[in-house]
């Protein structure tokens, strides 16, 4: 199946966000392929800004919701169907700043869907102000000075509040990250990637990631390791400091029981109902 | 002839609950019910009570003056006495002090059965049973279908025992089957038998009993019920439930549902369906949590920015509510659009006897085409403005969008030609469904005379009671108040004197009436301190018009 839509984009020429779509295309394209994903069931939603109108370019289902409440209307598409691939693609301001007590709450909930976050650390839609993961000493536009609280670390924040699947992509290293998409894909649970996407026009940070990036595969990172995952976790903190070292990779998986197994939810247009006013016999006295 | 009994404790004393038994206890022995519940925010301590009015006849609201005070506490007898009718009586414990009081001495008959002072309530409703001249079978029978153990069938046997006289021999009536329901009931009834699959609540007072209700129903019904993180996720998440073709309602107070603004507007340019139970409560921000008005009606027909098509339904009673509940799933889901189901402390809590329950005459369906394949028009530009819907996971490829969008759910940026069309095409559902609500009796007329009172909401309760003892007054309930049903007009120009009455200061309804119809009224009576309104200030109230 074709998964790329006719529309055209309208992301500046050379956005790191057409890296992503690449890699999820390639990703449910290859799935399909292994037999592992009917497109039909994939439902792709976003919240509002830039990383949000990937979905009008993706030929799939999908919900373009509210700025930070994707996540939510995700959820909410799970539990009523929950043979539906939920996936839900997110600005790090929709998901850090204006909706995160969605994502805190997904994370401890564990509902079987997938959180693809396009980090550029800014808003970039609304012309480049600062986020909750802008680094200190950025020349935030809506501040008036630079930045100077320390960023969020939202791979520590997923940790600690339960998430299943826990990783860091890079935008660019395309077969990589569609690697981490493949994956997230087929995680049973909430599945948070955090994808580092440089906005070339705002914030440029390509060269200053390549320079420090490594893939948490080389260095045979065990996964099913809590305690390993914390220290990987911390040893970036979103500031860009020289000396940094940025993993890449899937720095923690878990399994727990998802939020519609738990709620028993159901496919629920299958489900016929006739107005029965027998109902109403428990009410008589 | 109509008695009115106060039951008064401090919270924790299980007051409801002993008003619901005495309530049930009333219907078996043949009597009309309506039972009054007045509480406060706090969970032990303080002052509840409840009023059960009963009478042979039909009981539409509860009355201020009082035959018989049931006290648990010295502080109900403090509080209420000067309510109590020359002829009326205190019942109560040994220990409370009051000229006029039968009381009993609970703790002895306890202790000597050997029984926890927790059923201290039992036994009082027990000897009050008795003082009354019932017989006992209708007070075990309630205390049996509320499930409540075995000690309490003991101490209703122990009392009767004892030589007490049946002081006021009031005579049942013949028993006949009764619907005994809340608001709060007729509502979440309402929703299953409305097709209700998933309900998303976030505990508000006074909503939350239609939480709990659900919740308690949810494996006998197969439907979900799930609490989010707030009232934002409560109303995006609903929408996204709705998309993939779940029938859904949401509910909370004013509170909440000022959150869900943004999340309601969204509903009505996504063309998903949504129902939202909204219970007012008195005051803005944090209010008085537990005690009702009607202040939200001209914020729930506003909420959300931009213009698109809502409908505002408010029930009067709880049986209204169950058929309006069922009827706000039903346009809801045929014109795609939010549907809010206008409710207030006084209705949420207050529960009714009624010999019948009308079911409206709407189909119970999912307005959903399961057989398209491609991209599916979901917002193609008919003549009527709305179509069924697809829904994901089947052949057709379904996108909802939150931006102004052309036909098949793309984002549109430049095509103002375009927006216009669809801007028009949203709102011209608002023309018929204004024509379909005339189908399902937007407004009622009830009594007979020249003179009308115009009123909505919880109000019709003590105004239909009120109206009994009213010559040449009718009552024009509105329950449609969005689209508004305009037709009225010529009922309230056609009558001598008019009255609006509502509970709330600035008289919201008359401001619609003015809006819609060009109708200024001038006799007003606007309760605002929390207290639903009573039929006796209704009734001094006309008698002060027609002097
Ligand atoms: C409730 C609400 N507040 C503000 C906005 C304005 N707004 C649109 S996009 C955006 C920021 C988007 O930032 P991000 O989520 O990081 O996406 P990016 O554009 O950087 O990809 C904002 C604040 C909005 N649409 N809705
Ligand atoms: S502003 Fe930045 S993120 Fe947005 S399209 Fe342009 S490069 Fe991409
Ligand atoms: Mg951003």
């Amino acid at each position: 199946m074709e998964i790329r839509s006719k529309v055209l984009p309208t992301w500046c020429p050379g956005c790191t966000n057409f890296g992503i779509l690449t890699a999820f295309n390639k990703a449910i394209e290859e799935l399909e392929k292994e037999g592992k994903i009917d497109p039909r069931k994939v439902v792709v939603v976003a919240g509002i800004g830039c990383a949000s109108k990937i979905v009008d370019y993706i030929n799939l289902s999908s919900l373009n919701g509210l700025h930070g409440r994707a996540l939510a209307s995700g959820i909410g598409i799970k539990l009523a169907n929950p043979e539906l691939n939920v996936v839900v693609f997110q600005g790090d301001g929709d998901t850090y700043n204006e909706g995160i007590e969605h994502f805190v709450s997904a994370s401890k909930e564990n509902p079987d869907i997938k959180l693809f976050v396009h980090n550029n650390k800014i808003f970039a839609l609304t012309v480049g102000q600062h986020t909750f993961t802008t680094e200190e000493d950025f020349p935030s536009k809506s501040l008036g000075q630079n930045v100077f609280t320390k960023p969020l670390n939202p791979i520590l924040l997923a940790l600690a509040s339960g998430a299943t699947f826990v990783a860091r992509g890079y935008a660019l290293w395309i077969d990589h990250l569609k690697y981490i998409i493949k994956e997230a894909l087929l995680h049973k649970g909430f599945a948070f990637v955090d994808i580092l996407q440089p906005c070339i026009t705002f914030h440029d940070t390509r060269k200053f990631y390549e320079d420090r990036m490594y893939k948490l595969e080389d260095i045979n990172h065990d996964y099913s390791n809590f305690e390993e995952a914390l220290k990987r976790a911390m040893e970036y903190d979103y500031n860009l400091k020289q000396d940094s070292r940025i993993p890449i990779g899937i720095f923690y998986k878990t399994s727990r029981k998802t939020l519609e197994e738990g709620l028993r939810a159901k496919v629920f247009y299958r489900i016929s109902r006739n107005l029965d006013p027998y109902i109403l016999s428990h009410l008589k006295i | 002839m109509k008695y009115n009994i106060l039951i008064g404790g401090q919270a924790g004393q299980g007051i409801e609950f002993i008003s619901d038994i005495i309530s049930i206890s009333l219907v078996k022995e043949g009597f009309y019910v309506f039972n009054y519940r007045y509480y406060q925010s706090l969970i032990k301590g303080g002052h509840n009570y409840n009023i059960v009015s009963f009478s042979k006849d039909k009981v539409f609201s509860f009355d201020e003056e009082i035959d018989f005070i049931l006290a648990f506490d010295q502080n109900t007898v403090n509080l209420h006495k000067e309510k109590l009718k020359e002829n009326g009586y205190v019942i109560c414990d040994k220990s409370i002090n009051f000229e006029k009081k039968l009381d009993f001495d609970i703790r002895k008959f306890l202790s000597e059965n050997n029984i926890s002072n927790r059923y201290e309530n039992t036994v009082l409703a027990s000897y009050f049973w008795k003082i009354l001249g019932f017989k006992k079978d209708s007070l075990m029978e309630a205390y049996e279908r509320k499930g409540k153990d075995s000690i309490n069938l003991r101490i209703i046997e122990e009392v009767f025992k004892l030589d007490i006289k049946p002081i006021f021999n009031i005579k049942p009536e013949k028993r006949k089957e009764k619907y005994y329901l809340s608001g709060s009931e007729g509502i979440a009834y309402g929703a299953i038998s409305a097709g209700l699959d998933i309900y998303f609540g976030y505990p508000m007072t006074p909503a939350t009993p239609v939480l709990h209700i659900l919740s308690s129903l949810k494996d006998k019904y197969d439907i979900l019920v799930y609490q989010p993180d707030n009232e934002v996720g409560v109303i995006n998440m609903a929408i996204g439930a709705s998309y993939a073709g779940a029938k859904v309602m949401v509910g909370t107070s004013g509170g909440g549902a000022d959150l869900m603004g943004e999340g309601i507007s969204f509903s009505g340019m996504a063309e998903i369906p949504i129902v939202i139970y909204w219970a007012q409560r008195y005051g803005p921000s944090t209010g008085l949590a537990t005690s009702t008005s009607q202040e939200d009606l001209l914020s729930s027909i506003h909420i959300g920015h931009g213009e698109f098509p809502k409908v505002v339904v408010a029930p009067g009673d709880p049986a209204e509510a169950y058929r309006r509940t069922i009827e706000a799933f039903y346009l809801a889901y045929k014109y795609n659009i939010p549907v809010i189901i206008l409710s207030d402390t006084f209705l949420a809590e207050s529960r009714i006897s009624v010999d019948e329950i009308e079911v409206p005459n709407v189909p119970i369906e999912r307005f959903i085409n399961l057989n398209e394949q491609g991209t599916y028009k979901l917002y193609e530009i008919t003549e009527r403005g709305y179509k069924e819907r697809a829904i994901p996971g089947l052949n057709a490829i379904v996108k909802a969008n939150s931006y102004e969008h052309d036909e098949f759910g793309f984002q549109i940026f430049d095509d103002h030609k375009l927006a216009e069309r669809m801007h028009a095409k949203r709102l011209i559902k608002m023309f018929h469904i204004e024509k379909e609500i005339y189908r399902l009796d937007p407004y009622f007329i009830y009594g007979k005379g020249d003179n009308l009172i115009v009123s909505w909401g919880s109000s019709k309760m003590p105004i239909m009671e009120a109206l009994k003892g009213l010559k040449g007054w009718r009552y024009l309930h509105i329950s449609y108040l969005n689209p508004f049903p305009r037709k009225v007009s010529e009922i309230i120009e056609g009558s001598r004197k008019v009255l609006l009455v509502e509970n709330n200061l600035t008289g919201q309804l008359g401001k619609l009436i003015m809006r819609e119809c060009g109708i200024y009224i001038e006799n007003r009576l606007l309760k605002h301190n929390g207290l639903p309104i009573s039929p006796a200030e209704i009734i001094r109230k006309i008698k002060e018009i027609e002097k």
